[in-house]
């Protein structure tokens, strides 16, 4: 075999939409075990900040001190050091101790209320030893002018709660607190070809009921020319509403929906912590890693004997 | 499962000392309710949470009734609980006038990790972290209770005896002493109640259930990112087998799931009682599947899903949406049991009963009769003898009664011949000889009559 | 040599008044009379892992 077929392909990105805390995107001309190898390293496997260790001097609050442990646990932190922070068990600094500055920061809370009124212990009150890594301040949409902080626990005239915490960094495989997503997911993109000889078979009345028995809209009706259009291809969700439905009409094959195979539409949403742009990078980085850790091991120069052509293809030869 | 699910009690839950308690650490109230259900106040105390639901075969460990879980959302807080149990410890007087004394420790010496959570009054401080072993209390009784009644001078002299209460406690698990009360019981003395806490997580082999009689044990945990999501990035927390529906005909549950679905997607909570619609004191499953069109889902809410390992899409739509989910109390931590040798009966001198005295698992009558339809008898010789109470004795050949055996002598010697020649050794079960010494108190004469073996 | 004992105080479960007991006392408030106290939180730190 003179080198082989390459299975290499070169995906094309093309972004839509991007904000602070989402960004979506297209991705062509790769496969869908790419684009779940993507999705995935996103959710587990890029690290970020969160806390670790809590120590508590005094809590009179009605909650307890694990309960406070788990909630302070789960508050994003800007993590935007994380990818080249080190984890706190290969630190040399501190002797894996993982409490030094080089693998971890450190983070006060002290709050007792005075009033008669509920006070209201939130993320805000964390004060961090870091000024790079603090809890995420995420903004109402309804109330742009107006921040307020995760609500960590309420506390009564009297009551007192004093701690601190330790953070460190860590991936989402271990605990979802270092997950940096919210949601990330992908859809095929789909390709609508409408019949236009059988769409014109149809009366105004029967378009019009064709078009609404799809939950989303997916198609229009052109106000000019009076045809189907399709208006929002992305909305369309699979379900074969329209298919059926102009199956029950007695005109099937009104229109054809395949999926195209390698396609896909990205949406990721990020929790804060990371911005969602950087979130996809960082996944790609991470991604080539490990992939790396792979290619340039001992063992798969080994395996070459038994897997021949693939172990040089995979260095690259 | 109303009655055995974990939730809150009452207000006062925090306040009280209960022998057992269990409590959710995050409970919500139902999306889908009935109007009865509302007008009883059976939602005010949450016992559950509602869990979003995905029906479907997924990885073979939902076999019979199991449930796969979502791990982030077990490490988010979904299903956590609280235990709480009592330890109560009195000091009691004897009747010489002596008393239990609690002393505190120097802590050095021999078992000083054990006992890290003394306070200076010999009692465990609330708020530390208590492992197995630990003491929570030292306490101290009189050598001698009885007898001639002690001047109170003499007091201080007298012998004590250490009757310390360790905490026998799951391995490797984070218990914290919650609260420690101290208050004078009827008889006047110091008795002292501790309230131990532990929060549990979810883990294989804990029960959960719908409303609707579907229970389940937790029969693996997955990743988030191996779980099936769909387009709009939702990933269930509970994948239940689809096999639990057809004998079971639970039809409330997926009226319920629908409605769950309708409610969340338009911002109403929604009836689901199956009477009472003219009335408008519930939903049609019209209604809500009209709700779940207009906001964009199939109406028979189904879903199409990708899986999340391949990130091809799935075959067939997903039939998925929120269920009220409660635990129920059975736990494996405190069910799991296994013993290989240990404390027996002082009667029978066979192995004890139950996972408290670190008991053995009987096999019963109905056990025995299984063996013997198989022929499997070396079997029950070393269930029912050799791993329970085998016990060597002597048999004189001439008169059939037990006998003894002198170490002198080296040999063994009839009780009522008083001869040595015609003993035999063999072995019976205990609870055999015991039987054989009980027939002879009451006058009856059981003789062994021996074969060659 | 072992620092001498400190006074452990307990809390009144209603009045919340903190009352020192000495051995052989009968447990009660020396304010209100309530007969159930308290221990008070341990003075050491405790450590807990926010998982």
């Amino acid at each position: 075999m003179d080198g082989g077929m390459s299975y290499q392909r070169f995906p094309k990105v093309k972004i839509r939409e991007m904000k602070d805390d989402m960004v979506k995107f297209e991705l062509r001309e790769t496969d869908a075990s790419v684009a779940n190898a993507l999705r995935r390293v996103m959710i587990a496997e890029v690290p970020t900040v969160a806390i670790d260790l809590v120590e508590i001097e005094v809590n009179s609050s009605v909650l307890n001190d694990e309960f406070i442990a788990h909630r302070l646990g789960l508050i994003p932190l800007t993590s935007d050091r994380a990818m080249s922070m080190r984890f706190s068990r290969d630190c040399d600094a501190c002797d894996g101790d993982g409490q030094c500055e080089f693998c971890s920061v450190e983070f006060h809370l002290r709050a007792k209320c005075l009033t008669d009124q509920t006070l209201d212990v939130t993320s805000k009150d964390l004060y961090s030893s870091d000024h790079t890594v603090v809890p995420v301040e995420f903004s109402d949409p309804n109330d742009p002018g107006e921040q307020r902080g995760i609500i960590i626990v309420k506390l009564r005239r009297g009551q007192e709660l004093r701690l601190r915490a330790i953070a460190r960094k860590g991936i989402g495989k271990d605990h979802a607190k270092w997950s940096p997503a919210a949601t990330v997911t992908f859809m095929y993109e789909p390709m609508i070809r409408i019949n236009e000889d059988l769409m014109d078979t149809l009366s105004l009345e029967e378009k019009r009921t064709w078009i609404e028995s799809s939950p989303t809209k997916v198609f229009d009706l052109d106000p000019v020319t009076q045809q189907v259009v399709v208006v929002e291809p992305e909305l369309y969700t699979y379900d074969d509403e329209v298919i059926k439905k102009a199956d029950a009409m007695g005109k099937s094959g009104l229109v054809e929906i395949e999926a195209k195979e390698d396609s896909f539409i990205f949406t990721v949403e990020s929790t804060g912590a990371i911005k969602a742009s950087q979130l996809v990078l960082n996944a790609i980085e991470i991604l080539k890693q490990k992939l790396d850790a792979v290619r340039l091991s001992d063992d798969t120069v080994e395996a070459d004997d038994q897997f021949g052509e693939l172990g040089a293809h995979l260095r690259g030869g | 499962m109303g009655k055995q699910a974990m939730g809150n009690i009452a207000y006062n839950q925090l306040r009280r000392m209960d022998t057992l308690l269990y409590l959710l650490v995050y409970p919500q109230r139902p999306l889908l309710t009935t109007k009865t259900i509302e007008l009883v106040g059976y939602d005010k105390l949450g016992a559950g949470q509602n869990a979003t639901v995905a029906v479907m075969s997924y990885s073979g460990y939902d076999i019979a009734d199991a449930i796969v879980m979502n791990k982030s959302s077990l490490d988010r807080g979904f299903g956590r609980c609280i235990v709480m149990k009592r330890y109560s410890v009195v000091l009691q007087k004897y009747e010489n006038d002596t008393q239990d004394r609690i002393l505190r420790l120097d802590r050095k010496g021999y078992g000083a990790k054990h006992m890290r959570i003394l306070d200076d009054d010999g009692m465990a401080s609330p708020w530390e972290i208590i492992s197995p072993q630990d003491i929570y209390i030292n306490k101290q009784s009189p050598a001698f209770t009885r007898g001639t009644r002690v001047p109170p001078s003499e007091l201080p002299n007298i012998r004590y005896k250490s009757s310390k209460q360790t905490f026998k406690g799951p391995e490797g698990e984070y218990c914290v002493v919650d609260r420690v009360a101290l208050y004078n019981d009827r008889h006047n003395n110091i008795s002292i109640k501790f309230l131990i806490r532990h929060t549990r997580r979810p883990e294989v082999g804990d029960k959960f259930s719908s409303r609707h009689g579907q229970k389940g044990v937790c029969g693996t945990i997955i990743q988030q990112e191996d779980f099936p999501f769909s387009e709009r990035g939702i990933c269930p927390d509970l994948i239940m087998n689809p096999h639990g529906f057809p004998s079971r005909m639970t039809v409330g549950k997926m009226i319920e799931l629908l409605g769950g679905k309708a409610g969340v997607s338009c911002g109403r909570f929604h009836y689901g009682s199956a009477f009472g619609e003219p009335s408008g004191h519930a939903d049609t499953v019209e209604a809500m599947s009209e709700i779940l069109v207009n906001k964009g889902f199939s109406y028979i809410g189904k879903d199409f899903l990708y899986s999340g390992i391949t990130g091809c899409p799935l075959q067939a739509y997903i039939f998925m949406g929120p269920i009220y989910y409660q635990k129920l109390k059975h736990m494996v931590l405190d069910k799991m049991h296994a013993r290989a040798d240990g404390p027996r009966v002082l009667l029978t001198r066979q192995p004890t009963e139950g996972r408290a005295r670190n008991g053995g698992l009987r096999v019963g009558e109905m056990e025995r009769d299984c063996l013997i339809a198989y022929g499997a008898s070396m079997l029950i010789f070393e269930r029912l003898m050799i791993s329970s109470d085998p016990f060597e004795v002597q048999v004189c050949r001439i008169c059939g009664l037990l006998g003894y055996y002198n170490h002198h002598l080296k040999t063994g010697i009839c009780s009522s011949c008083k001869k040595r020649d015609g003993m035999s050794t063999m072995k019976l079960p205990y609870a055999c000889k015991l039987l054989i010494q009980e027939l002879q108190s009451m006058n009856i004469v059981p003789r062994l009559k021996l074969a060659e073996a | 040599m072992d620092p001498p004992p400190e006074q452990v105080n307990y809390i009144c479960g209603d009045c919340g008044m903190e009352n020192t007991l000495k051995p052989g006392d009968v447990i009660q408030c020396r304010e209100c009379g309530y007969r159930i106290l308290y221990k008070k939180r341990t003075r050491r730190i405790v450590q807990y892992e926010a998982r």
